[in-house]
């Protein structure tokens, strides 16, 4: 879908590619069943996810203060990568035992192919973010703000994943590849989520200074700390 | 244009039978908002040619910002040449800045359900919606300028003027929606409405905020002038909410 792409200046073609990967992914993925995704196709995508990430991950510590826009712009990418590296192990063994028929590249074209969706549409909601940081907001509203983001940002990414994986593993049954991707989506979401409980803050509170990371005041495991909070709140209403 | 001969196509709601359909190779800038209001589908369809949409944006910001620079003065005028002047900036930066904020994700969440817009027809027909609000308030300035020097009541002003804009914003709303349905058409869709009313429901969100921030428009009287109101920069939203649960908090009183 892209014409010329020889004689056309490099920032047109990627803003193409950006508009086609939006509105026409068909026409980037491949449609040939056999296709064997190339390293260089899954870079591209790869910067395509931190490149986006990086610039929610701005928006996401603009409330805070620079350096803490600049952290979670490291922050951002790292968390979704380092989960893709956590999961693949994992994902590639389910894969096997529910003969869903991914190869390793594929598999992390797949998912890659989401992240970059994911990254692309939280970027674009990026500047309500960064207009409400700017203009002052309290730390409890921005959170919920760019939980709401995040959250339609994942479910767009999964969507994408879903309809990435029905192009790639020809001739295998479909059903099966449907529900692999959803327990690869639901396990990646488990451990990304963690992860994100571990490498926080991202947002930051303003009224405490910046840190890297932030231990000590609750606790270390963001299910049991959950699971702790249902508890009081049952025990708080059974008194 | 003396004879009648070289008037170009519908500049005047009158296409000369022999000329060519389409001889405009970028959009003219004085029939622009004339051809909107009076022959709005065929305006769009042509505006939503490939190649052509980018042409149209230039001249329809200068529409918006000029229009709404009208009746910001008229708004800002109660309380004095100062206000006035400064209202007359920050209305049409209101109008841009809340459009520029929310069009990315609009685009994005489009695409996602499915719609084929590219981004500048997007832009497009934010553009025209944007505009005809702005012309309709523009055209609603002498009323609310003869009331103005008429009445002299701040209260009946300040409503009146609220009122206009709500009109304005709904024969925006109207031309949003005629636009987005002629760019499906183009494409060969159909209109996704659901997509359409959330991303409004957004726009609106972020343009009460954005007016929240710019405030104050009007200036009570009374009031030393002020160009952006001093202070705690707050946000609407929680404002509202601290209403609602402290109604006669003193802080409230402070920021309203």
């Amino acid at each position: 879908m892209i014409a010329h792409p020889e004689r056309t200046p490099r920032p047109r073609r990627v803003l193409e590619w950006i508009d086609a990967w939006l509105r026409r992914p068909e026409s980037v993925i491949n449609p040939d069943p056999g296709w064997k995704p190339a390293r260089g196709r899954i870079g591209v995508y790869a910067i395509c996810s931190v490149f986006f990430l990086s610039l929610f991950g701005l928006s996401l510590g603009a409330s805070h203060s620079w350096r803490m826009s600049l952290l979670s712009a490291v922050k951002m990418p790292l968390l979704f990568l380092a989960t893709l590296g956590i999961c693949l192990p994992a994902g590639f063994l389910l894969n096997l035992m529910l003969g869903a028929g991914f190869s390793r590249r594929e598999l992390a074209a797949v998912y890659l192919m989401g992240l970059s969706l994911l990254a692309l549409i939280a970027s674009s909601l990026s500047p309500i973010g960064f207009f409400f940081a700017l203009t002052g907001c309290r730390y409890h509203f921005y959170t919920f703000l760019n939980l709401g983001f995040l959250l339609y940002a994942g479910w767009a990414g999964g969507r994408r994943l879903l309809f990435c994986g029905k192009f790639l593993t020809g001739g295998r049954p479909a059903g099966r590849r449907a529900v692999f991707l959803v327990l690869v989506f639901l396990l990646t979401a488990f451990v990304g989520l963690q992860l994100g409980w571990t490498l926080r803050p991202f947002i930051g509170d303003p009224e405490r200074p910046m840190t890297w990371f932030r231990y000590g005041d609750v606790d270390r495991n963001l299910y049991v700390q959950q699971w702790q909070n249902l508890a009081d709140l049952l025990r708080s209403a059974g008194k | 244009m003396n004879d009648g001969v070289n008037i170009p196509n519908g500049e005047y709601g009158v296409a000369p039978e022999n000329e060519n359909r389409n001889p405009i190779p970028r959009a003219p800038a004085r029939s622009v908002i004339d051809r909107l209001l009076r022959e709005p589908e065929e305006f769009l369809r042509e505006m939503f040619q490939p190649g052509r949409t980018g042409g149209f944006l230039p001249v329809l910001t200068w529409r918006i910002i000029f229009a709404a620079a009208v009746f910001g003065a008229v708004m800002g005028g109660f309380h004095s040449v100062l206000m006035a002047g400064t209202s007359a900036v920050k209305l049409p930066l209101l109008y841009v800045l809340a459009v520029l904020i929310c069009l990315p994700s609009f685009y994005t969440s489009n695409c996602l359900f499915g719609s084929r817009l590219s981004f500048l027809q997007v832009a497009a027909a934010f553009a025209c919606a944007t505009a005809v609000n702005a012309v309709m308030l523009a055209a609603l300035a002498p009323v609310s300028l003869f009331f103005l020097v008429t009445s002299g009541s701040y209260g009946f002003h300040k409503l009146l003027n609220v009122f206009f804009c709500a009109v304005g914003g709904l024969c925006g709303i109207w031309y949003f929606v005629r636009a987005m349905r002629t760019a499906a058409e183009a494409s060969g869709q159909r209109l996704r409405k659901g997509v359409m009313f959330i991303w409004l429901l957004l726009y609106a969100f972020v343009g009460t905020q954005l007016g929240w921030t710019l405030r104050p428009f009007f200036g009570a009287p009374g009031q030393p002038f002020e160009f952006i109101r001093k202070g705690r920069i707050s946000n609407f939203y929680e404002n509202i909410i601290q209403t609602i649960s402290e109604p006669d908090s003193e802080r409230n009183g402070r920021d309203n």
